[in-house]
């Protein structure tokens, strides 16, 4: 408490200008560095209390009409802290012992004013003391409720045992969580298992004796009834300390009330139950749908495949052909469809894939479209390692790109070839289709993939295809491109991740 | 005409679909007789009455999978306890229009399936179950 110049301010209580100019010239003897002001009666003195806020206060002892046992007690009211020291050349010993008791700091005999710089020192360290030990205090006080509130907002209460005495010591916080009175602080060790829930018990007294086994440190769930009767959830951690010869002394840890987190993951889990419900339903929606509408196409189908097995005039085989070609389009759109909705919704698989298989079926299952194409069918595989991958989604990709060369191969032409090279290994797959069909213009290419586009109108297509295709590589985290030269033919890659390792 | 099995059992809740199938199996001489059924509660009631008239039981079944009440599986379940000697004459072939791959992969685990045919039946698919019916027959010996 000094002022910027470091000078201790002293408030002067003496009506005696001889005796105030003794006392000064004591104190600057001693190089004191010291400023200074006189109060000479209780008005001056309370004010100066109040605006100068002494550091010190060297007041005599008897005035006229104000004396100081008078100036000790107003003192007393407003500055406790604030060393007084009596100055007086008629105070008696027993009248001063008497006064030291009731709070005045010091008193000195005003002839043996000598007596007076060490008193003085003495005092103002004992302030500076008394003011270090309270800042120390309150520092602790504040770091301790600062504590205190941390844990009450984290829910998490921390407690420590002495093995020795087997007295433990909980936070407030943690007897909150167990539904004790906040004072109830001191716990014999061991209490902790009278809260444990009957159907947890089993399991953490195996955690308390595996821990007490290995002397480590052990964390746990479990459930735990307070002792107002409500269930809690807790999660709790603690730690040995131990001594030189690792000895065990004491055990701490904390205890967090995860109540709330454990609620919200019930409702969460009863949620992700319910969405699962409802997708699946959806997905039993969308295959009986299709299935319902697929039904009648393909009894259509078989019927106009009896008709064409007559003998039709040729004017009746164009029409039933025209029939034929919107029945298989309206099949191919409702697959695609069906392929659209199984791609946004179906978990991505991991499952052993026979590219071979999936290439030769898909060739199978598009000849229908034109079967007057003659082609020459070039499938290479190199499959250094199995492939894992999502096979409904490798599917719909490899289906996609083969009816589309198919589809725009040049019928007329013979040296018509589709190319189908994979080369699988621990990476990755990489699936190349290339015809020497019709080919892309090169302003259409960018758009190639977008939703319902269609290059071109040769042929049927839905504008879907590669749309789908393209929504499925990505969703298995692959990448597809095409090259293409209009006139001359269409090259797609396809890059598929190996999902091998996953197992490990 | 040389027929290529004698009896052949159709089992679809689909009459359209059972009318198609049968004129398929006609128009290439397939099998001699064609029962056409339209559940598999009429198709068990069938062979149970032939079992019990020691009649021969079909040497072929042509199942739908996707039917009101007891569906295609129902009918495996069922047919499995038939007697050894009398359920080894029959071959079953799983017809199916289900885009569903859960069902196909269902029928493919199924030992009593022989094939799996996708809708509609066609010259082509016919000729090739023949053939490899053949196949199978000659290393059955």
């Amino acid at each position: 408490m000094l002022s910027s110049e470091n000078k201790t301010k002293v408030l002067i209580v003496e009506h005696d200008q001889n005796d105030i100019d003794l006392l000064l010239h004591e104190l600057k003897k001693a190089n004191f560095n010291f400023e200074w002001q006189i109060a000479a009666n209780e008005k001056t003195f309370i004010k100066a209390l109040k605006s100068f806020e002494p550091q010190l206060i060297l007041s005599d002892y008897s005035m006229p009409g104000f004396g100081g046992v008078a100036a000790f007690e107003i003192k007393q009211k407003t500055a406790m802290l604030v060393p007084f020291i009596l100055v007086s050349g008629t105070i008696g010993e027993e009248k001063a012992v008497e006064l030291i008791k009731r709070g005045v700091t010091d008193y000195a005999l005003k002839d043996k004013l000598f007596s007076l710089i060490p008193k003085i020192k003495r005092a103002l360290h004992e302030v500076r003391e008394l003011e270090i030990k309270n800042k120390t205090k309150n520092e602790l006080l504040l770091s301790e409720s600062t504590l205190r509130k941390a844990q009450e907002i984290a829910h998490i209460g921390s407690w420590r045992s002495d093995l020795a005495s087997g007295i433990g010591v909980w936070s407030e916080e943690k007897c909150k969580i167990f539904g004790l009175p906040p004072d109830a602080n001191l716990q014999l060790t061991g209490t902790f298992l009278s809260f444990v829930h009957p159907e947890d018990m089993e399991f953490v007294k195996e955690e308390i004796r595996k821990s007490e086994a290995i002397l480590g440190d052990t964390s746990f769930y479990c459930r735990i009834i307070t002792r107002e009767g409500t269930i809690k959830y807790i999660y709790t951690e603690s730690r040995y300390e131990l001594n030189k010869d690792g000895q065990p002394l004491t055990i701490y840890g904390i205890v967090q009330d995860i109540t709330e987190r454990k609620n919200e993951e019930k409702k969460l889990i009863v949620r992700n139950e319910e969405l699962k419900k409802i997708n699946s339903e959806l997905d039993r929606f969308v295959y009986s749908v299709s299935h319902e509408l697929r039904s009648p196409l393909t009894a259509m189908m078989g019927l106009l495949s009896l008709i064409r097995h007559q003998h039709l005039e040729e004017e009746n085989k164009e029409l039933v052909n025209l029939i034929n070609k919107s029945i298989f389009k309206m099949d191919e759109t409702l697959k695609e469809m069906l392929d659209h909705s199984r791609n946004a919704r179906l978990m991505v698989k991991r499952e052993k894939i026979e590219p071979g298989n999936i290439i030769e079926h898909a060739f199978e299952s598009n000849i229908y479209f034109d079967s007057d194409f003659i082609f020459d069918k070039r499938i290479k595989i190199n499959m250094e390692t199995p492939f894992y991958s999502d096979s409904i989604r490798i599917k719909i990709i490899v289906d996609n790109l083969i009816s589309n060369s198919l589809k725009y191969g040049k019928k007329d032409d013979a040296e018509s070839f589709i190319k189908v090279n994979v080369v699988i290994d621990e990476e990755k797959m990489i699936l190349e289709i290339e015809d020497n069909g019709i080919g892309i213009k090169a302003e259409r290419l960018n758009d190639l993939f977008g939703m319902f586009y269609r290059a071109t109108i040769v042929a049927s297509g839905t504008g879907l295809g590669l749309y789908i295709a393209k929504e499925c590589v990505e969703k298995l985290g692959g990448t597809i491109r095409v090259e293409s030269e209009f006139g001359k033919g269409t090259k797609f890659t396809v890059e598929i991740p190996n999902n091998k390792l996953i197992e490990n | 005409m040389n027929y290529f099995i004698d009896t052949v059992l159709l089992i679809d809740d689909n009459d359209i679909e059972n009318i198609i199938n049968k004129k398929f199996i006609e128009a290439v001489g397939f099998a001699r007789n064609i029962i056409t059924v339209q559940s598999a509660e009429d198709a068990l009631e069938y062979l149970f009455n032939q079992i019990k008239k020691n009649k021969e039981i079909p040497e072929l079944i042509f199942l739908d999978i996707r039917m009101p009440m007891d569906d295609g599986f129902d009918f495996l379940a069922s047919f499995e306890m038939l007697n050894e000697t009398i359920k080894c004459k029959t071959k079953i072939v799983m017809l199916t229009s289900s885009l569903d791959d859960r069902d196909i992969a269902k029928a493919k685990g199924n030992k009593l399936v022989r094939f799996i045919l996708e809708k509609p039946l066609s010259f082509e698919t016919l000729d090739d179950l023949r053939k490899t019916l053949n196949v199978n027959e000659t290393l059955d010996v």
